[in-house]
């Protein structure tokens, strides 16, 4: 018969410490019997997982059954295939945007919003090639490129860095920026609309990510001025 | 001649919110268990089971999904038995209670069942439990077992009143609120795998009694109150600031079978809530007794359960409820337990009180529990029991600590009860 020397509890012989305190139990005079724990202790129910079949079943019959209307539509009205092209392309990148990642059980952000970037510039490039457009490379490409770039980095310091989440925005906002004045450079450049450097809506957005960008960056600095803005505006 | 058709019925008035609440990791499940003198044989508890569940129609079934409502349908046959292999009420997803809504379980000397509160509650589940045992220890050792305290003739047909829903006998006109006041909440780390610690206090059962007796107060109402002010201590290492402190209240669930004269096996059980304000001051051992003792007083009587049941009952005949398709239900519902389903008690104190068997039966059986699930936000639950000298009392919990545990112990321990404790904490 043992006892726990800091509750005063008795203790069954199964228990090696005190189950209340976590106090071992030892007795230099007393040899303690083995006895068999009151419950199999090792083995933990096995957790249990959504099954995600039937979804991605369903996503899956549905996308290919619009994608054979489509095709079928066109054909029999037009003899070939002409306006379902936009219509396919535009299935198969929703497609990978929103049922991929449901095919893993721990999709990596990273990856799927690179594929995204991937299946938008792919889908841009089928367009640009169906129009007979020559802004891909010019426009699309380096727009699409800087933007997954740009969005690729936040995710990832964000995912490792969570406390510097301030910073990590506002230098965002403020790259955001920056990557206005480039998108109306490229339009100018590849369309020809005006002077290469002749900037104009542009400076307005990027003037107000700056300005965003800074006042967040100068939030993360100032304690206190956090800590009087979190209790104000907490939801 | 049985009936072969399978039957089925609806779900009584407060098994309705069991089905509709569960998680992918959690659902309402309790467990009571028996502890035999030798170790269990599982052919021929496997072989009584499958005589004892025809007797239990509403017990041995499985939950379906109806287009408005959940439903109960008898099994076929009886669900094989199972060795226990983990921590006990492990989860029962929705996969397994739509097969099956309960599981008999035996680890060397122990049967165990765990069941699905939708089809019952613990008094209806320990009927089954004696019943399977008296036939057990019938197969085992070839002795007779006269029914009676619970132990039924399974050579008998169920009775329509087993299977009735007496919420729906016994309500009345006038109608209660459920309006109450949230409770503090107890936390703590939740433990990674979703282990269940249970920890069990022997006492014995004339000391509780006379301890008990000299407060003027029922065994219930002692526990109860020892609960509370251990978890008043809790909340006040844990708010300083008196302003802020929470009420604490405890869940205690009482048997209307006893009130109405029911013989259900389905559920018939609500809930009182008694507790005090550790906002208005300190509060002494007595002063929580005498508040817990007239609050239970002036709850537990027919009239004012009457005016519960008739609350519920009138929700769920609601006629806008009712034609609502089930997952509308399950949301609605859902949503409303988790904005005040467990926020007006800090846990669930249920006491199943004295055992009592058929005669013949005490000598092969030498301990028995009753363990409550936890509750899906709330981490500690305490179920209690007495069989023979013996009180058990099985706290479980899913987090690491064991803080209420220790502190109510210890209080009992100094007030000169011998406590021993055992535990499958790890």
């Amino acid at each position: 018969m043992a006892f726990c020397i800091k509750c005063g509890v008795e203790l069954s012989d199964t228990e090696k410490k005190c189950p209340l305190c976590n106090t071992i139990v030892y007795h230099p005079d007393i040899k303690r019997a083995e006895s068999k724990p009151p419950y199999p202790q090792h083995e933990v129910f096995p957790e249990v997982q959504t099954n995600k079949c039937g979804t991605l079943f369903i996503l899956t019959t549905l996308c290919i059954l619009a994608l054979v209307v489509t095709l079928l539509c066109n054909f029999s009205i037009n003899g070939s295939l002409t306006w379902s092209h936009y219509a396919w392309s535009s299935i198969v990148m929703l497609y990978i945007i929103v049922v991929l990642p449901i095919w893993f059980s721990r999709p990596n952000p990273v990856i799927f919003v690179a594929a995204d970037y991937a299946a938008l510039a792919l889908y841009l490039w089928f367009i640009c090639y169906l129009t007979g457009g020559t802004w891909f490379l010019t426009f699309a490409l380096p727009v699409v490129g800087l933007n997954a770039l740009l969005v690729i980095t936040m995710i990832v310091l964000i995912r490792n860095l969570k406390h510097r989440i301030l910073y990590i925005l506002g230098g965002g906002f403020i790259v955001g920026g920056l990557f206005m004045l480039l998108t109306e450079f490229l339009i100018n450049y590849t369309f020809e609309i005006r002077g290469m450097l002749r900037l104009i809506w542009s400076i307005y957005p990027f003037a107000a990510l700056s300005i965003i960008g800074i006042a967040l960056i100068i939030i993360e600095l100032n304690p206190p001025l956090k800590e009087a803005l979190r209790k104000r505006f907490f939801v | 001649m049985r009936e072969t058709k399978l039957r089925w019925m609806k779900l009584d008035n407060a098994a309705k919110v069991y089905p509709a609440t569960k998680r992918r990791n959690w659902s309402n499940v309790f467990r009571l268990s028996a502890t035999l003198t030798e170790n269990v044989d599982p052919n021929v508890l496997q072989n009584v089971l499958d005589n004892v569940v025809k007797r239990f129609p509403s017990i041995s079934a499985r939950i379906r999904r109806g287009m408005f409502w959940y439903y109960i349908e008898e099994l076929p046959k009886a669900p094989k038995i199972q060795m226990e292999a983990c921590h006990p009420l492990a989860p029962m997803p929705f996969h397994m209670i739509r097969k099956c809504a309960f599981r008999v379980l035996y680890y060397e000397n122990r049967i165990a069942i765990e069941v699905f509160h939708a089809l019952t509650d613990g008094n209806g589940a320990m009927v089954f439990l004696k019943t399977l045992l008296s036939e057990y220890l019938k197969a085992k050792y070839n002795i007779t077992v006269t029914p009676g305290h619970g132990v039924l003739d399974c050579e008998e047909e169920p009775r329509e009143e087993e299977l009735q829903d007496s919420f729906l006998v016994h309500a009345g006109s006038v109608k209660q609120s459920r309006r109450d006041v949230s409770a503090y909440r107890l936390r703590g780390t939740p433990e990674p795998d979703r282990y269940i610690t249970v920890t069990t206090g022997i006492l014995d059962v004339k000391e509780v009694l006379a301890k008990a007796k000299s407060y003027n107060v029922s065994v219930t109402v002692f526990l109860a109150s020892v609960l509370i002010q251990s978890i008043i201590e809790i909340q006040e290492a844990a708010v300083p600031d008196i302003r802020k402190r929470k009420p604490v209240k405890i869940l205690i669930p009482v048997d209307l079978r006893r009130i109405y004269n029911s013989e259900t096996l389905r559920n018939f059980v609500l809930y009182v809530t008694p507790g005090v304000n550790p906002k208005l001051g300190t509060f002494t051992l007595e002063e929580i007794m005498r508040a817990v003792h007239h609050q239970m007083g002036v709850e537990i009587t027919d009239k004012q359960m009457r005016t519960k049941i008739s609350k519920n009952v009138a929700d769920e005949l609601n006629p806008v409820l009712r034609i609502a398709p089930l997952f509308l239900k399950n949301i609605v519902v859902k949503l409303v337990y988790n904005a005040i389903g467990e926020t007006k008690s800090c846990l669930t104190l249920s006491n199943l009180g004295a055992i009592k068997l058929s005669d013949e039966m005490y000598p092969y059986i030498k301990r028995m529990d009753f363990i409550l699930g936890t509750q899906a936000t709330r981490p500690n639950n305490c179920g209690v029991l007495s069989y023979g000298d013996k009180m058990y009392i099985n706290f479980t919990r899913n987090i690491k600590e064991s803080t209420l545990e220790r502190i109510f112990f210890t209080k009992l321990r100094s007030m000169g009860l011998h406590v021993k404790v055992e535990s499958n904490s790890r």
